[in-house]
């Protein structure tokens, strides 16, 4: 019998963050009585309609075939793309704006095979250098230009 | 006249230079997102908005109206001249927008398309400037019962705009609503699943997670795959139409603002779900029926007078109620918190500029469309030209800065990664995303509501169905679930959406 991988992953991800806010719902937090309702009573609810309907999507996997195909995983792109917002996150407020938004442009361009390392080079100074204009110059985002790293 | 008075107010407040130029920034912005496959203006909005912080609320909310409605225009030009789609919205326009232009008619059908929008543009102004008033002194006899369905209405209506399956959409509202109850809570003051991180005391960063799950997961599907061939760019030719044309516009144009006007309105409505079934009435009704799909000027007008009508509407139930009928009235809520400014039938008496300065701006900024788009259609075109492959380092950088600024710490921007991640993920198991930002946004606002109207009750649940606006919400909102679930519905569903992909 053929499986729908997709809704049988769909189902498992419900389940799980249904089991674990369920669990911290009703072990962490005071449920209160229905007129006076605690914090963990709104959502032990939706815990458990969120658990029902997961039940449901895994049921379903072995009824439904899938339609599609999951196609390739673009690898590359998702390891890049994340990268590049986790390194903007952890050294922006030593870098500053141009640097920092230098280093992000260009791990992002590494995403695409088809971008060449001088084309990214050039992409992301230029990119560096329209954001600190618009938004440091510009629009006065509290962002220095150049970080505490660049000073003396 | 009140409604006259206040459209005077509203003309002051939109014709004051700088909010004239805000609108202008955010038509303009909104063409060229819109000309742009491959950005919507929903990540378009969520990157600018925290850019909006320093403006004025009027401004900012004239600015990213703009960039709404004026994406609606630019996927037009791109649909006739291209057939592509710049937007979803645009996508029926193709059918008959493209043939036209093969056939030496694409001039007249960019300008049936303008007019017929702006003539839509109008008529929805009007609307709103006639209907949210009556419509918030109704809303201000609604007890925390009726918002409580009425919220739910909006759920659900979410679902029916979702392709594929209908229970994955339903575990997306109640993961969004799950997800939107982090943070502390109001009554009280206990902290929620923030696993003792401090920053998450707030909750999760609203504008984070829109920026993640469309933004970047989005690009993460577009580099999937590699083909970046593009269709040639058919001759313009000139924009005038013939008196027949001309004549021939007309009705489809009244019928395709009706429809647009209407469904805008409703709860999971907005501007893709009035092209489509202007489209569909126009084939059935119109006496040229039998040449659309082969280049009739009726298979532009209609969708594009109704994608913008209903653009326009869907701000009816947001500025009203407070309750967002589609994604991208979640994001204008947002800015509103943001703002300062309390969402709900208040708004319109306690910020009455803000209310009459947006209502009428969109009329403003129609006109301004109008010029903008149809001399200007030449550099339009030309922005295709942009490779994908420097258009989104740009989006991620944007994407990156504006949610830093939201409040000025990298937190935020760790959320975008795990957004983008999560996003990505459950697209690619086929989970639409739509629903599940709705629930975010209207998670908290949901469980204040059902609450409040459990406290008055004394814990008696039957509340929601003994009071009589609430039970007929309810009602409405099962009737929703039930049609969208008939086999026939299905299919239908299934079949708009396999043509719109």
């Amino acid at each position: 019998m053929d499986v729908n991988r997709k809704d049988l992953a769909t189902g498992l991800i419900f389940i799980a963050f249904a089991a674990s806010y369920g669990y911290m719902s009703l072990a962490t937090m005071p449920l209160g009585s229905a007129t006076q309702m605690g914090p963990g009573f709104f959502p032990a609810m939706l815990a458990a309609c969120l658990g029902t309907i997961g039940a449901g999507v895994v049921i379903r996997a072995f009824r439904v075939a899938s339609e599609h195909p999951f196609g390739t995983v673009p690898w590359r792109a998702i390891v890049f793309l994340s990268l590049a917002t986790i390194l903007f996150a952890a050294f922006v407020d030593d870098l500053g704006m141009l640097p920092g938004t230098f280093v992000t442009a260009f791990v992002a361009c590494l995403a695409s095979p088809r971008i060449k390392l001088w084309q990214a080079a050039v992409t992301s100074v230029c990119i560096a250098a329209f954001c600190s204009l618009v938004f440091s110059v510009g629009l006065g985002v509290p962002l220095p230009i150049l970080g505490d790293l660049f000073r003396p | 006249m009140d409604v006259l008075s206040n459209l005077g107010l509203g003309l002051a407040v939109s014709f004051q230079p700088i909010n004239l130029l805000y609108c202008f920034i955010g038509t303009l912005l909104g063409t060229v997102i819109g000309v742009l496959p491959g950005i919507g203006p929903l990540a378009t909005i969520a990157m600018l908005l925290p850019i909006t912080f320093g403006l004025s609320p009027e401004g900012s909310l004239i600015m990213l109206a703009g960039i709404y409605y004026g994406s609606q225009y630019g996927g037009s030009t791109t649909a006739i001249l291209l057939k592509l789609p710049g937007e979803t919205s645009s996508a029926v326009t193709t059918i008959d927008g493209y043939q036209m232009a093969q056939k030496g008619r694409g001039g007249p059908a960019l300008a049936g398309a303008a007019i017929g929008s702006f003539f839509a543009g109008t008529v929805a102004t009007l609307l709103i400037a006639l209907v949210a008033k009556p419509l918030t002194l109704l809303a201000f006899n609604f007890s925390p019962a009726e918002y409580f369905s009425l919220m739910v209405i909006g759920l659900v209506s979410s679902i029916a705009l979702a392709s594929g399956s209908i229970i994955k959409a339903l575990g997306m509202i109640f993961l969004g609503l799950m997800l939107g109850l982090t943070g502390t809570d109001i009554y009280t003051g206990a902290t929620r699943f923030t696993f003792g991180i401090t920053e998450m005391f707030d909750g999760l960063e609203f504008v984070a997670v829109a920026v993640g799950l469309f933004g970047i997961s989005e690009i993460m599907r577009n580099l999937e795959s590699r083909d970046g061939a593009q269709g040639s760019v058919a001759k313009v030719g000139g924009l005038l139409p013939t008196r027949e044309e001309l004549k021939r516009m007309i009705a489809p144009m009244f019928r395709g603002t009706a429809i647009g006007s209407f469904l805008g309105v409703l709860p999971g409505g907005g501007a893709l779900l009035s092209s489509f079934v202007a489209y569909t009435v126009e084939k059935k009704v119109s006496p040229h029926g039998k040449e659309m799909g082969h280049g009739a000027i009726e298979g532009v007008v209609a969708p594009e007078s109704a994608n913008n009508a209903g653009a326009q509407t869907s701000f009816i139930p947001m500025l009203a109620l407070g309750i967002p009928s589609n994604v991208i009235m979640a994001l204008m809520i947002g800015a509103l918190i943001i703002q300062g400014v309390v969402p709900g039938p208040g708004v319109i008496n306690n910020n009455p500029t803000l209310f009459w300065g947006l209502v009428v701006s969109m009329w403003v900024g129609n006109a301004m469309l109008l010029i903008l788009n149809l001399p200007l259609v030449g550099l339009w075109v030309k922005l295709l030209q942009i490779p994908y492959s420097v258009l989104f380092p740009v989006i991620v950088a944007f994407c990156c800065i504006g949610v830093y600024s939201v409040d000025n710490s990298s937190f935020g921007v760790y959320q975008i990664t795990a957004a983008g991640l999560l996003g990505y993920l459950l697209l690619k198991l086929e989970c639409e995303l739509a629903p599940f930002i709705l629930g975010f946004i209207l998670g908290p606002m949901i469980e204040e509501n059902f609450r409040r109207a459990m406290l008055i009750s004394g814990g008696d649940a039957t509340v929601f169905v003994t009071r009589p606006v609430s039970a007929t919400l309810l009602g409405l909102a099962a009737l929703v679930l039930i049609v969208i679930m008939l086999p026939a519905v299905t299919r239908k569903r299934n079949e708009v959406f396999v043509e719109e992909t």
